[in-house]
């Protein structure tokens, strides 16, 4: 698992031809590894490879050869070959091996990088199934000094999925966990399999740190028809731990300027024109680079007479930070820019240092003379009426309470609001009154007037009726209605009985 | 009933009298020349009242009396309650506490409109105008809502930026501090500093100074 990860890991990180060679880290003397190469990319097919030819090595290209592609998240095509080498080295001791050089058809070629070898008995350490061993490189620092917390898991069999450590909880991370694979031996030759994790970090406070814990792992019987892992025993060991002393920053020579700069820190000063004329300037830059420059304010530059600085924003960028003055001087001649230096904790030497620019020297050179030739009379120079004094900003008298009260910052939504439902209200209220009351059907008012032996009203409902009647029968039964109606009107007789009962038909037709 | 009226008007006269009294107290111990001892009645008045010019006079007693990092807070106070008026802006470059420009600075005559009362009032007119004319299908007063509101936009969001710049202001002389807890450059009282956004660290605020440098700075010294 942790191998499959940590060549996923390389190869996604590749980009264009690359040679990748897994070393391993510890060789047995006079025994041969089966080791492999694996060229990711290649722009055409293999040519040739050189093995390394160092004193003490003997190396043989197998025949086992390998290819695969793969499809990255990104949609990138990946495609990676592998050939298999062994190698055998008879002195004991380091050994630096050259780079491996491959050849392609199109006639460009590859290199890995070169790598350095241990060549001696094997690590009597690695017994059993799996050891984990944490450390931290260095184990005593500053607060704010990088160290590096480097976690190895060697495995002879079985499979790791998860950590056992991690850092420390009140550790400032100082960039992304690396990860890298490199094979061993044990005492008695036997092949371990080694990963090791690598965390750059920091602390901000004084005290002892200490990494424990628990590396669990799982040792599978056997793997079935399509490999998978079959009776996993999961299990589990305990790793060696790691310290770490942080120390508080000595206080004996600290400089009064330092601002928690750990080194390595440069500095270096830049003039943007060495040479100019009077009344001209040039902007001066004094730069810091190293980690934790973001603490350091802007120092302080000191010029001779006659040189006026204007500070320019500071530029920052990772690891660097740019103090800029423009320099206008009044005189010609040169003029000397002092060194400036910023202190800082250096961690070889553990005590304090300075980081100086070299100093600078600015030439100012007269302005080129113009002849000036005037004619015409001269006008009478004005007397001075006032004379101009610079002031600055003043403070501005009290209100006492006189100025108007400020909206407050809810006000205009909430007038918005109100203003949206006042519309609204209005809009409804005028449509209400465009539509005016609501009368009932002619019908309903019909059988009503009948009712109530209202004639006048049955005569009006009867008239707004009529039309509205869609068949003939019904234009029959009105008719016979009003001339009922009529008759009861202006002859003076009753309503006929089945008058209330015609209305009631009329309403429900219509 | 009557009496009982009078008695009720009077008792409401002396009440809104009474603070309008105790300010001009406040007040008066300025003019004679002490504005230290009117620097309490007017903390305590700004923070009653909550009125960006009653922060305005405090702030500027305190600069009177030399306590540049009370005046510097107050001010702030001030400027966050009212960004568009320059009185604040004015003082704090006289204390030497020069505000960076906000977005009402930049955006000059074309937030105007929306500031304040006038902003208030176009947001008013601008909801009645779009419910109105959406309700009752008028373009007209539809194209009124949306000048209204155009003309209250950048006005109101820049007002609005301006309130949130996370200024603060140092209110007693301090040091910066480096991550080690370390004491670096000094910081003097009534300095504006920008804070960061993450959360106190040791009961220290990670801030940025007017000259660029990164650092932590205790709490007690930051009025925010």
């Amino acid at each position: 698992m942790v191998r499959t990860c940590a060549l996923i890991l390389l190869t996604g990180a590749l980009g264009a031809v690359e040679v990748v060679v897994e070393w391993p880290e510890l060789m047995a003397p006079n025994r041969a590894v089966d080791l492999s190469i694996r060229i990711v990319d290649a722009p055409a097919a293999l040519s040739a490879i050189e093995l390394p030819n160092a004193d003490g090595v003997q190396s043989q290209l197998l025949n086992s050869v390998s290819a695969s592609s793969s499809v990255g998240s990104d949609g990138r095509r990946t495609s990676v070959e592998e050939r298999a080498f062994r190698m055998v080295a008879s002195v004991e001791g380091e050994l630096v091996l050259p780079p491996i050089t491959v050849r392609f058809r199109d006639g460009t070629k590859a290199e890995s990088p070169p790598a350095t070898i241990r060549v001696g008995p094997g690590d009597a350490s690695l017994v059993g199934e799996v050891v984990a061993v944490a450390r931290f490189v260095p184990d005593r620092i500053v607060p704010g000094e990088q160290t590096e917390l480097v976690y190895t898991i060697y495995l002879r069999r079985g499979d790791v999925s998860e950590l056992g450590i991690a850092p420390p909880a009140d550790a400032i991370l100082l960039g992304e966990m690396t990860q890298r694979a490199r094979t061993t031996i044990d005492a008695d030759n036997k092949q371990w399999q080694g990963t090791t994790f690598t965390w750059p970090l920091t602390f901000a406070e004084p005290g002892e740190r200490r990494v424990v814990g628990q590396q669990k792992y799982e040792v599978a019987k056997g793997y079935d028809l399509f490999n998978r892992p079959i009776q996993v025993q999961r299990k589990a060991v305990a790793i060696k731990p790691a310290t770490l002393v942080v120390e508080s920053l000595p206080s004996a020579g600290r400089p009064d300027d330092f601002h928690g700069l750990i080194g390595p820190v440069t500095a270096a000063a830049t003039l943007e024109r060495e040479r100019i004329t009077v009344g001209e300037g040039t902007a001066f830059t004094f730069a810091v680079s190293g980690r934790q420059v973001d603490l350091l304010p802007r120092p302080t530059l000191t010029l001779p007479a006659g040189v006026t600085a204007y500070p320019r924003d500071v530029a920052a960028e990772p690891g660097r930070r740019a103090f800029t003055w423009d320099l206008v001087p009044a005189t010609a001649g040169d003029v000397a820019l002092p060194a400036l230096s910023v202190a800082y904790f250096d961690p070889a030497s553990r005590g304090y240092r300075r980081a100086a620019s070299e100093p600078l020297t600015l030439q100012v050179v007269p302005g080129r003379d113009q002849p000036l030739t005037v004619v015409g009379r001269l006008a009478p120079r004005p007397e001075p009426t006032a004379t101009a004094r610079a002031t600055g900003p003043t403070l501005p008298p009290p209100l006492r309470g006189a100025a108007p009260p400020a909206a407050p910052p809810w006000l205009a939504a909430i007038g918005f609001i109100v203003g949206a439902l006042v519309g609204g209200g209005a809009a409804v209220v005028g449509w209400m009154r465009a539509r005016g009351p609501r009368t009932p059907p002619p019908g309903a008012s019909l059988a009503k007037a009948v009712e109530a032996g209202d004639l006048d009203r049955a005569a009006e409902a009867l008239h707004l009726l009529t039309p509205r009647l869609r068949d003939d029968a019904s234009r029959a039964l009105a008719a016979r209605l009003a001339e009922a109606v009529d008759t009861a009107r202006f002859g003076g007789a009753s309503l006929p009985g089945e008058a209330l009962r015609w209305a009631r038909q009329l309403r429900d037709r219509s | 009933m009557t009496r009982r009226l009078a008695i009720a008007a009077s008792i409401a006269v002396l009440a809104s009298a009474s603070p309008m009294a105790a300010a001009e107290d406040a007040y008066a111990a300025w003019e004679r020349g002490d504005p230290a001892a009117s620097l309490a009645a007017l903390s305590e008045r700004a923070h009653a009242t909550d009125r960006w010019d009653a922060w305005l006079d405090a702030g500027l007693a305190a600069a009177a009396a030399g306590e540049r990092g009370q005046a510097a807070a107050a001010l702030l106070a001030a400027h966050r309650r009212a960004p568009e008026r320059a009185e604040p802006r004015q003082a704090l470059a006289a204390i030497g506490a020069t505000l960076p420009p906000g977005w009402l600075d930049r955006l000059g005559p074309i937030a105007w409109p929306g500031l304040g009362w006038s902003g208030a009032a176009l947001a008013t007119l601008a909801g009645l105008a779009l419910a109105f004319g959406a309700a009752r299908r008028r373009g007209r007063w539809i194209a009124i809502g949306v000048l209204a509101a155009l003309a209250a936009a950048p006005g109101q969001i820049a007002s609005w930026r301006d309130r949130r710049v996370p200024l603060a202001a140092i209110v007693a002389d301090t040091h910066l501090y480096d991550s080690a807890g370390a004491a670096g450059a000094a910081l003097g009282a009534g300095t504006l500093v920008e804070r960061d956004a993450h959360q106190p660290w040791a009961g220290r605020r990670l801030v940025r100074t007017p000259d660029g440098a990164k650092g932590y700075v205790a709490a007690a010294d930051l009025a925010e």
